[in-house]
């Protein structure tokens, strides 16, 4: 089979109308993963049976597989009278799978944060959930600004998982156009080829973050 | 709650009375009693792993004793509570300063001012530049942490701990981490805050300083208070030989 070039360049603009709903749902996804996990976390650290609570839902999270727990969202939940739509669903599975991930990330980084820093915020009187939000999360966030971009290309590159249920995102967008064409090669190389183009761009967004977190604290 | 205490006296800043902590199987304290009247000056001294840390931290509840009462301003501290109140109303300075590196100096000063005590922002930058005028680094209000030198940090710390208008300060070896250029300046401010009245209870092993400024030396050994007395008695007659045997150790190497 050849690739033809001209086909490759004749399919761009139709591939492109799904990149801004896969966009949109990694973006949506890696805010409400980031937003579950750190709950997650900051919740697990919070007493000991929500700590065995928290590790057994982080654990069940990261244990059955993402198409699993989207099919489930999709298919099980409208028998108990929740029907969402699609992308939501496809927004929420990818949110839930990737929050268990980022909960560990979390983990680690506040692990990092000197015990000194909670013993000045008990000292000062700043109460638990400030304690969290102004002292801890701005140092832990510093901490893991690496890791969590990883996190947010795997995010990214999962978008596709969510053709499964429908959502019109740009993997699916491109397989129609092979499957109408009988042409696979063309379609999924321009697939590809934007994807790569993302992944380096969020790659490079948190390298930015990060030498500016780190700037901001060696200033 | 208070069993063991007697009724809340207004001149007594903090009360502790039988005291009992354990980290595992290690005793840390032993049936402490200790009360500071308001505006004393009491200095905590003894070899390490004495329970001196161990002691100040729990006044102000960062460590929980399983055993005895604590009252700090005739208030009762709740074991394994929040405390929030008991701990705004007592400052703490620590070893390590424990500055938060992601904030500036000022930050520092008035983030548990707004957050905590609900202080307008204005208000809260203006406390705080009182504050770090008064410890002498009004000029590096704009800097961060790192940027400051372990002295500067220190006195920093201070001020954040200060602008709280807690009604005593509580010092956790404040300069046992400081280079000894830098432990004067610290100790200057320590002084002019004894000067002005402030209850404070210090741990350090600094003798000259707590020559000056002690009313009471509280010296620690394997968890209990061995000895207790005003400076000029404990430095010259020390009662008991562990006393003895620390003195003649610390300050055979203190130049102050």
């Amino acid at each position: 089979m050849d690739f033809n070039h001209a086909f490759a360049i004749e399919i761009v603009p139709t591939i492109l109308q799904a990149l801004h709903t896969t966009l949109l749902v990694a973006v949506l996804s890696s805010i409400g993963a980031a937003a579950i996990g750190f709950t997650l976390e900051v919740t697990r650290r919070s007493g000991r049976l929500a700590g065995y609570a928290m590790r057994f839902v982080i654990d069940f999270i990261r244990s059955t597989p993402v198409l699993a727990q989207l099919y489930f969202l999709f298919f099980v939940l409208p028998f108990y009278g929740i029907t969402l739509p699609a992308m939501v669903v496809g927004v929420l599975g990818l949110s839930i799978y990737y929050s268990g991930y980022l909960a560990e990330v979390f983990k680690a980084g506040i692990d990092a944060i000197h015990r000194g820093q909670w013993d000045a915020a008990k000292a000062l009187g700043l109460s638990g959930f400030d304690t969290i939000i102004f002292v801890i999360a701005p140092q832990m966030l510093r901490n893991i600004a690496a890791p969590m971009g990883n996190y947010f290309v795997s995010v990214l590159k999962a978008t596709p998982y969510l053709a499964v249920i429908a959502v019109p995102e740009m993997l699916g967008s491109g397989f129609d156009i092979a499957s109408d064409t009988f042409r696979y090669a063309e379609p999924l190389v321009v697939v590809g080829i934007i994807f790569l183009f993302l992944a380096i761009s969020i790659a490079q967004l948190v390298r930015l973050l990060e030498t500016r977190l780190n700037a901001a604290h060696n200033r | 709650m208070t069993e063991g205490l007697p009724p809340a006296d207004q001149n007594l800043a903090v009360e502790a009375s039988g005291l009992c902590k354990w980290f595992k199987k290690f005793q840390a304290l032993r049936d402490v009693d200790l009360q500071v009247r308001r505006g004393e000056r009491i200095v905590i001294c003894g070899p390490s792993g004495s329970g001196k840390s161990t002691l100040i931290r729990c006044l102000n509840g960062l460590e929980t004793c399983q055993q005895g009462q604590i009252r700090v301003n005739g208030r009762a501290l709740a074991p394994g509570k929040n405390n929030l109140e008991i701990r705004r109303s007592i400052g703490m300075v620590f070893q390590s300063f424990n500055l938060f590196p992601h904030l500036s100096v000022l930050q520092n000063c008035t983030l548990a001012q707004v957050r905590a005590q609900k202080r307008s922002k204005e208000e809260a930058v203006e406390i705080a530049r009182h504050y770090l005028a008064r410890v002498k680094i009004i000029d590096q209000a704009g800097k961060f942490p790192s940027q400051l030198s372990g002295g500067q940090q220190q006195r920093a710390a201070i001020a954040r701990a200060l602008c709280m208008k807690p009604g005593t300060m509580l010092f956790d070896e404040p300069t046992s981490a400081l280079d000894p250029e830098m432990i004067k300046e610290v100790l200057d401010v320590m002084v002019s805050l004894a000067e002005d009245g402030m209850t404070m209870i210090c741990v350090t092993h600094e003798m000259g300083f707590a020559r000056k400024v002690a009313d009471r030396i509280i010296f620690m050994d394997e968890g209990r208070i061995v000895e207790e007395a005003p400076p000029e008695i404990f430095f010259s007659s020390p009662q008991t030989r562990r006393a003895q045997l620390f003195l003649d150790q610390i300050l055979s190497s203190d130049v102050h």
